[in-house]
């Protein structure tokens, strides 16, 4: 009886039912009183028909099944009473909390904890394993507890980043079991996949304790493999593209599934987003993330986009081996060289798989930061350019220069060149005094090998000395110098600093002369290759080697050298199961940082940063990971999913609605007996029975129209074509759309309060799905990462555009939880990526700066900034509207998260707080949103020229 | 200003009742009907006390000399006594009406389908007595003792005295209320009653008794609700009558199935008003029925025309 009822003493309140029965027997029902002045007319009358002395059959058979299914409802009855495992004995389970398991892991736990609940109930002790272990990197079977006490414990347990170790597992459960542990029954929560060690022996002892029920599985879980490093020569998948290649690994599935890939700053913005579509059936899918070089750099970390979906497996962290250093090609000549005699193009080509090139003057180049600059034949005679590229080297540039005619020229001191050797008409600096900036001292003119006036044949390269960094390249034997400036091996190296050590050679020609010489100055270096960067001197830019050769040097000048050899580095900061960062756990221990590309993540190493200060690498999940396999199938168990509920489920409040259904009607019956009910008596039990039935949705549309009660006194108007109103773009991010419309409210009211526009409460619209033409303004807030309009909403969006209605596009919004960290210009490329991902596919026109000559500065108020929530962000408009749309602007961007500045509460305050003017930048925001409002409405006709001289007088001209 | 409430609740009543009065036809007592009226605003064709001139006729004895028309006497230059003309004015009747109204507290009884039977008798009976003060006729309230207040109409004085007046006397004691009783102080009044005369037919007897012997007729209005004529309840019901206690006119009854009883209840009801009736007929009054449900208009055109002795 106890397996059918909670509480089944309270089935004793059936004694009461034949009392009841006798009660309602006795009594019949009482009569109607009813006042009537000719009472005494009626007296005497009898009545044909025998007066009902006792209640109707009917009506007591009705209470007494009310009362009895109040009763049993109260009493708790259940629909599957637990079954006590075969055997009896405790309850063993089996967890798995590998990485595998976090993006669902609310769900796994549930489901662990409703197997406690049963356990519980059939007075089971319950026995533990997690498979990945706890953060110590401990792993055993907890001895059998009362399922109280486990509760605490496993309602703790939390997914590892590593993935679950089989081996390890299957080694404490056979220690369990010689320690004298035994189960009745094995519940198993899987994530179906097969994790390290053998899977089969660990399925084959998993069923040897036990009847096993495996509770398996969730989504199949995605694991995010690291793009190749940039770092790593001959991984060419990213040679000649920009952007990151990632792996998605997963076990097949039926079906196809697109997982959006976000790349993040260190700071958490997210810079870029791509969809990886996993076929059906596959188990592994490439895509690519589009990044320019230089923001390609400030990635830190992808991840896997959606609520939960990241975890340990759906994130990679990136270390400076993705980094594409900065690489400066100095824009010197003016004059225009024709594409394959140019010495850049061979650059461009080289370097673009492996840097981020910029091309310009060199002062403007070593205004941002730069690992390398590159001199193709340019003579550097002492002045302040020089000064400038000196100091910057000896701050720890990299200055890579090549020979050429101009600089051959240049150091011959004014004497004439030798023949052949220079362009007739080059510049020639040479009255300026010597060009310091060299690793050894030229030799005026070049060497030219080979040619009709020439004896010796043109020269092939020597095999790399050991110290050059180029150790170790292969160096194919149809690479030939024809010409070279050469050293003066007598002459001191120029550079002061480095006055009495001899300049590094790091590659020779066959015969010995130098062909790259490399000196230290201050902390950087200085290069010179004796040959020129295009194929005029020697064919070494048209082979592979100068490819290679250059990756070594931009590698050389990344400025951080990635940590090599056996040095340990120590865990800096390390994942957990979630995917988020934190300090590493006690059991952590320095890895070699030859050993990270082949360490597999475990307690030991788990996935995060190594190493210190600046020489850091990162260990990610996927880095020694293959292909996913399945886990293999425990023989004779039986399967559930995750979110099968095995819990009784009571029917109690079913039975209890019953019986309050049942004695309204009885209430009704009973009003009806007694002549109550009067002229509605037709309709009284259909108004009964909506009242019970909406009994139980009374809870949940209370709430509801407590959701929707307008926090503000705006009239609510349904009908769009009957008033005028604002409306704003729904992003699916709830606060941010109760933003959006916290702040039209309040820019509505106010437009309300001081113009002549009655503006109703706003709306929300979803292009593509609304109907926009009612709106004369849009509030389009973007959020950082948003996927762009789809086809449909972005043709909506054109055709509100094209039609005369105006879109107010705000970057800013969603900064608010950003909590403003970064540089402005940290911030500026990033917004601008989402903005221009969102701008996509939309017919936006040629943009200008808003400045106070636009009609929207003079709409209503005379305006000379735009702030919003935040002020600076420039705001743009069209340079030129279309005509037919009364030449206003179909579009307004800017980022200063207007609507948070507008936004009021219900209480009629401002939740956001202006930032950094206050309540008087909160003023001209709300002034520029009047002003927004009343262009969109009223055009350009204050650009009529009959007002400008009244606005001349009141701008005081 | 504490009659305020009561005097407007009179002021509105009294044009309602106007206003009902309002579409009924001109209404005249018949003058061969008005024997022994008071004087009034008939003229009767002979010499009385009125208003407008009749004739001279010369001095007699016993004429006062205020009687004397003396300019007349001296231009026609008789002498002495005998040549004194005395002026006659014509003389001027008036029907003198007294109405009724049940003070039961049973009247005030309703059963939602219409006002209660006390406001409709209060209506009717202003709306006749704006009849009667549109034709010239005296029109008095059962038990009213004092003179309406200044400032109001006749017809808003009356209304006044049957909202918020000393309630009239029962239909047992309406003969022994000085002034009221049909042959007594009151030669020639005529008489209209109107209540639900739901009393026992023993008491109805008495009660007419009390009246006296035949007037100069009248009218009787029988008003009942119409949950009182069809009997309209459901299922078990207990009945009770309105004033409870000592007051209580009969015993609370409760009815199993109240709808088989409604043919008897109407054969009863039926038998009561034959009953009803015919003691009216005995006293020359024209007996009615009236449901509150129905329209005031044809009941008070019934009355008009029982007043004025012709059919209805």
């Amino acid at each position: 009886m106890s397996g059918l009822f909670a509480t089944p003493w309270l089935l004793l309140a059936l004694a009461a039912l034949p009392a009841l029965w006798w009660l309602l027997r006795a009594r019949p029902p009482a009569p109607r009183r009813q006042v009537f002045p000719p009472t005494a007319l009626l007296a005497g009358l009898a009545p044909r028909e025998t007066t009902p002395a006792r209640t109707p059959w009917w009506l007591l058979a009705l209470r007494g099944l009310a009362v009895l299914a109040l009763v049993l409802g109260f009493a708790g009855p259940r629909l599957a009473p637990p079954q006590p495992g075969p055997g009896g004995g405790a309850l063993l389970l089996v967890i798995d909390n590998g990485w595998a398991d976090a993006p669902d892991w609310p769900a796994r736990r549930d489901a662990a904890l409703a197997e406690l609940a049963q356990a519980a109930a059939a007075h089971r002790p319950v026995a533990w394993l997690a498979t990945a272990g706890n953060g110590a990197g401990t792993m055993r079977v907890a001895p059998a507890l009362p399922a109280a006490l486990a509760r605490p414990v496993l309602a703790a347990l939390q997914p590892m980043p590593w993935s679950v170790d089989r081996d390890r597992a299957a080694a404490a459960l056979r220690a369990w079991r010689r320690g004298g542990g035994s189960a009745g029954q094995v519940v198993y929560l899987a994530d179906g996949l097969a994790g390290r060690g053998n899977a089969r022996a660990f399925a084959t002892l998993l069923a040897a304790i036990a009847p096993v029920t495996e509770r398996c599985c969730g989504a199949p879980p995605l694991l995010l493999a690291a793009p190749p490093a940039a770092g790593v020569a001959g991984k060419g998948g990213a040679a000649g593209k920009e952007g990151l290649a990632v792996t998605l690994r997963s076990l097949p599935a039926p079906v196809t599934r697109p997982i959006a890939v976000l790349a993040e700053t260190g700071d958490g913005r997210v810079l870029a987003r791509s969809v990886v579509t996993l076929a059906a059936g596959a188990g592994q899918a490439a895509g690519r993330i589009a990044l320019p070089g230089r923001l390609a750099n400030r990635v830190a970390r992808l991840a896997l986009a959606g609520p939960g979906a990241a975890g340990a497996g759906g994130t990679v962290l990136l270390d400076e081996r993705w980094r594409r250093p900065a690489v400066g090609l100095a824009a010197g000549s003016a004059q225009p060289a024709p594409p394959l005699a140019d010495a850049g193009f061979y650059l461009r080509m080289a370097l673009a798989p492996y840097a981020a090139l910029a091309e310009a003057p060199v002062a403007t180049l070593l205004a941002q930061p730069l690992s390398l600059l590159i001199l193709p034949d340019q003579p550097l005679p002492p002045g302040k350019e020089a000064t400038q590229i000196a100091a910057w080297v000896r701050a720890g540039g990299v200055l890579l220069r090549f020979a050429g005619p101009h600089l051959a020229a240049e150091d011959l001191g004014g004497s004439l060149p030798l023949a052949g050797t220079a362009d007739a008409g080059a510049p020639i600096g040479a009255a300026a005094g010597r060009d310091a900036l060299l690793p050894v001292t030229l030799l005026g003119g070049s060497r030219r090998l080979g040619g009709a006036m020439s004896w010796r044949a043109p020269q092939a390269l020597a095999p790399f000395p050991a110290n050059s960094p180029f150790a170790g390249l292969a160096v194919p034997a149809d690479v030939t110098v024809r010409r070279q400036v050469l050293a003066d091996p007598a002459a001191p190296p120029p550079i002061p600093s480095a006055a009495g050590k001899p300049a590094q050679i790091w590659a020779r020609l066959a015969d010995g002369t130098p062909l790259v010489t490399a000196a230290r100055l201050g902390a950087g270096r200085i290069v010179l290759f004796h040959v020129t960067a295009n194929a005029d001197w020697s064919n070494l830019p048209l082979s592979g080697l100068f490819v290679a050769m250059l990756h070594r040097l931009t590698a050389l000048a990344a400025g951080v050298e990635v940590p090599a050899g056996t040095v340990p580095l120590a865990p800096l900061r390390t994942l957990d199961g979630f995917g988020t960062a934190g300090p590493p756990p006690a059991a952590a221990t320095p890895l070699a940082a030859a050993d990270f590309a082949t360490t597999p993540a475990s307690f030991r190493h788990p996935p995060g940063v190594y190493g210190h200060g600046a020489a850091r690498r990162t260990l990610n999940l996927g880095d020694a990971a293959g292909a996913l396999a399945a886990m293999a199938a425990i023989p004779g168990a039986r399967r559930l999913g995750l979110d099968a509920q095995a819990v009784p489920r009571g029917f109690g409040p079913a039975l209890i609605g019953l019986a309050v259904a049942l004695l309204i009607g009885d209430l009704a019956l009973s009003l009806g007996l007694r002549g109550l009910l009067g002229p509605v008596r037709r309709r009284m039990p259909v108004a009964m029975l909506l009242l019970a039935a909406s009994l139980a949705g009374a809870a949940r549309a209370q709430g509801v129209a407590a959701d929707q009660t307008p926090p503000a006194g705006l009239p609510v108007v349904a009908n769009p074509a009957l008033a005028t109103r604002l409306a704003y773009v729904q992003t699916g991010d709830a606060a941010q759309d109760a933003i959006s419309r916290a702040g039209l409210i309040g820019l509505s009211e106010e437009v309300d309060r001081r113009t002549a526009v009655t503006l109703v409460m706003p709306d929300a619209v979803v292009p593509g799905r609304s109907d926009l033409s009612f709106y004369p303004l849009l509030y389009w807030p973007i959020l950082p990462g948003a996927a762009p309009p789809d086809a449909a909403a972005a043709a909506a969006l054109d055709a509100f555009m094209a039609h005369g209605g105006m879109l107010l596009i705000d970057a800013g919004a969603g900064a608010s939880e950003g909590a403003g960290a970064g540089d402005g210009a940290g911030d500026g490329a990033g917004q601008g990526v989402d903005l221009r991902q969102a701008l996509a596919g939309l017919a936006i026109p040629a943009l200008m700066r808003l400045s106070t000559a636009h009609v929207l500065t003079r709409t209503f108020y005379l305006l000379h900034e735009f702030p919003g929530r935040y002020v600076g962000e420039p705001v743009w408009v069209a340079r030129a509207a279309p005509a037919g749309r009364d030449r206003t602007s179909p579009v307004v961007i800017g980022a200063n998260d207007w609507a948070a500045a507008w936004a009021v509460d219900a209480a009629g305050d401002h939740p956001y707080a202006a930032i950094p003017g206050g309540e008087r930048q909160r003023v001209y925001a709300i002034r520029f949103g009047i002003n927004l409002v009343m262009y969109a409405l009223t055009g350009t006709y204050k650009e009529d020229q009959a007002r400008v001289p009244a606005l001349l007088e009141r701008l005081g001209r | 200003m504490a009659s305020s409430p009561p005097r407007a609740h009179a002021q509105r009543l009294a044009a309602r009742a106007a206003a009902l009065a309002a579409q009924m036809p001109p209404y005249v007592l018949a003058p061969e009907t008005a024997r022994g009226a008071a004087a009034g605003g008939h003229a009767a064709r002979r010499a009385g006390a009125g208003e407008a001139f009749w004739q001279f006729r010369p001095f007699a004895e016993g004429d006062g000399a205020a009687a004397v028309d003396w300019r007349r006497s001296a231009r026609a230059g008789r002498d002495g006594p005998a040549g004194w003309l005395v002026r006659q004015r014509e003389w001027a009747a008036a029907a003198t009406v007294l109405l009724w109204c049940d003070p039961a507290p049973g009247m005030r009884w309703s059963s939602g389908a219409g006002e209660s039977k006390a406001d409709r008798a209060a209506l009717l009976a202003l709306a006749l007595a704006a009849l009667l003060l549109r034709a010239g006729e005296r029109v008095r309230l059962a038990g009213e003792t004092k003179p309406a207040p200044a400032g109001l109409s006749r017809l808003e004085g009356l209304a006044l005295a049957l909202l918020a007046g000393p309630p009239a006397p029962p239909l047992a004691r309406l003969g022994t209320v000085p002034g009221t009783a049909l042959p007594g102080g009151m030669p020639g009044a005529r008489l209209v009653l109107l209540s639900d005369f739901l009393l026992p037919e023993a008491a109805l007897t008495a009660a007419f008794a009390g009246l006296g012997a035949a007037g100069s007729g009248g009218a009787l209005l029988q008003i009942l609700d119409p949950a009182e004529i069809d009997l309209p309840y459901q299922g078990r019901v207990r009945f009770e009558p309105v004033a409870a206690g000592a007051a209580a006119t009969a015993d609370p009854i409760t009815l199993g199935r109240v709808e088989a009883v409604r043919g008897a209840y109407a054969d009863r009801l039926a038998a009561h008003r034959g009953h009803l009736f015919a003691l009216a007929a005995g006293h020359g009054l024209r007996a009615a029925l009236h449901r509150t449900d129905q329209p005031a208009a044809p009941a008070l055109l019934a009355l008009a025309a029982a007043l004025a002795g012709r059919a209805a």
